[in-house]
């Protein structure tokens, strides 16, 4: 009661609301469609198989946006008491499935890779006014500093879209080379069917899907191509990095938090053995939508390998605890997470919750 | 099991729901939860006019799955009813924003609302009762003559239906008032109605 009457008097403006919680959009997110939601509402809205679309107009994406730093700043400034009370509810979630948001000092930062430091042109005229109402007026201390000065926060900022676009052509060329392709193992080609067995198995390194894992340099989920990963990082989601980004050495905080510094070591990864079957299905199967090709991976993995663990930590949302078990639970997902929904856009989100260590990274630096 | 954030969309749509029923206690939709933690809700729909189901009020069962609202809301007719996407045995409904198009920017009401809309326009091509689309591509009249009749027969209960089932749980012991709460809650459903009365609270 005592939060009704302290967020009745702070009128929310309903395009300050975000259309997935119904709340005050807590650390926007912004899509190239101009579209806004809440950092965690739209991350797991996403897909972890192929491309998403935004939950309001169905345009497609693959990048997980940054932060809206100016937005940011407006919403904490002008509705501080129900922007504290999304706050304790979004902590409260955090400390429950063992995950971290960017951290204020990193939004607030130009430059951390937390940010970006404006809202796309897309977005729409109610909330591009009360910011440019707002940053002419009386917005506090050092906003925007506008570009040139600073090329590394604008590299920050920006280039998810670029590299996002260019990445997953440049990402065969990059580690592996055009020609490379996923080592199949015995164990996972034991697994399926001869006929399927000499179109699985030619798996190039460029098309590799790296279910549920995404980039946490540009963004892009999942991540396609190559594969680094971060071997100093503890947090409980693991770094990760796409081909492009790493070749850039991209070394700035990662998207959940992680204190990722350039003095990490990455490594190149060899993806474990479900998801090189769930790649090999595809590969046999393209048109099945995920939910359908778990299902296969369930029959097929009935009598089957187990996850190596090598893998197990450095998972983007790796709170599917899925990933880190034998083979079989893997064919729970469609039936435990997605319902009979089982499919593309719906199948694959990662179930909150799960059962691992860590993932403190922020709140000590 | 939804975690806070979710619980507070939930009574927010409630909320949203119940407020449009008081501006317009007409409106062509509603829901209330039967439950305590927002997991079960019924729906109500009325047959839109203009189509065979004119008339008829249909009951929505509806159950959140605990990664709401990123997964659809399961729903189900617990009326009766004949129609080319809707399972004339268990009412299962094919309905594209309930599986694969769902998005979690929309509501219980929005989809309760898309129900309603896929009542007026049947999909033949993508059926859930291929007996029903059959006879729909086939022989429109009749559909037109048993989607009436079931109409007539499964969703026109007419409040003599609602006093006899007062009157049974009445006999039964509880009040009046307690049953016909319990019977509205459950969508006049006599078993429900009587399960959640014995079940206490």
């Amino acid at each position: 009661m005592d939060d009704d009457t302290e967020s009745l008097s702070e009128t929310v403006p309903d395009c300050l609301e975000c259309s997935i919680c119904f709340g005050l959009l807590y650390k926007p997110t912004a899509l190239d469609c101009g579209h806004v939601f809440c950092f965690w509402c739209l991350f797991r809205s996403m897909a972890q198989w192929h491309a998403s679309k935004c939950p309001l107009c169905k345009r497609s994406f693959s990048v997980f946006p940054r932060v809206c730093r100016p937005l940011y700043m407006y919403i904490r400034s002008k509705y501080p008491r129900t922007f504290d009370q999304r706050r304790q509810e979004v902590e409260e979630f955090e400390r429950a499935t063992e995950r971290q948001s960017p951290a204020e000092e990193h939004i607030l930062t130009p430059g951390s890779g937390a940010n970006v430091d404006r809202l796309p042109p897309t977005a729409s005229r109610e909330i591009r006014d009360l910011l440019s109402a707002w940053q002419g007026n009386d917005a506090p201390q050092p906003p925007l500093p506008p570009s040139p000065s600073r090329p590394a926060a604008a590299s920050g900022a920006e280039p998810m879209a670029e590299s996002g676009g260019g990445q997953q052509g440049e990402d065969g060329a990059a580690g592996e080379g055009d020609e490379a392709f996923v080592h199949v193992s015995d164990e996972v080609s034991s697994l399926l069917s001869p006929e399927m067995r000499p179109t699985a198995v030619r798996l190039p390194v460029r098309e590799f899907v790296h279910f549920q894992v995404g980039c946490d340099g540009c963004g892009r989920l999942p991540i396609v191509g190559a594969r680094y990963r971060c071997r100093d990082c503890h947090e409980r989601v693991g770094y990760d990095l796409c081909g492009a980004c790493h070749r850039e050495n991209y070394s700035r905080c990662g998207l959940f938090n992680q204190m990722h510094t350039s003095a990490h070591r990455m490594e190149l990864v060899q993806p474990d053995a479900v998801t090189v079957l769930l790649n090999c299905l595809h590969k046999c199967h393209p048109t099945l939508p995920l939910a359908e090709l778990l299902s296969l991976l369930e029959l097929q993995g009935s009598s089957g390998p187990s996850t190596p663990d090598n893998d197990s930590d450095n998972d983007l949302e790796d709170e599917t605890p899925e990933r880190t078990g034998p083979l079989p639970p893997l064919g729970l997902m469609p039936d435990e997470q997605s319902p009979p929904v089982g499919d593309d856009e719906t199948g694959d989100r990662p179930a909150p919750a799960g059962g691992r260590e860590e993932g403190r990274g922020g709140s000590s630096a | 099991m939804a975690s806070a954030k979710e619980q507070k969309r939930l009574q927010k749509e409630l909320q949203d729901i119940q407020a449009a029923f008081a501006e317009n206690p007409d409106c062509p939709v509603t829901a209330n939860m039967i439950d305590d933690n927002l997991t079960r809700w019924k729906g109500h729909i009325k047959g839109p006019e203009g189509s065979p189901y004119e008339g008829g009020k249909y009951v929505i069962d509806i159950q959140i799955p605990t990664d709401y609202p990123y997964n659809p809301p399961k729903m189900k007719f617990d009326t009766k009813i004949w129609h080319p996407n809707i399972s004339s045995q268990t009412g299962a409904i094919c309905l594209d924003i309930l599986k694969n198009e769902w998005s979690p920017a929309l509501t219980i009401r929005t989809a309760l609302l898309s129900l309603q809309a896929l009542l007026s326009s049947p999909e033949a091509d993508d059926p859930q009762d291929a007996e029903v689309a059959n006879m729909f591509k086939r022989d429109r009249k009749l559909f037109e003559q048993t989607a009436k009749y079931w109409t007539e027969t499964f969703a026109k209960k007419d409040e003599s239906n609602h006093d006899e089932s007062v009157k049974k749980l009445v006999e039964m012991g509880f009040t009046e008032d307690q049953a016909k709460t319990a019977l509205q809650k459950h969508g006049w459903d006599e078993t429900e109605a009587l399960n959640s009365l014995l079940g206490g609270a």
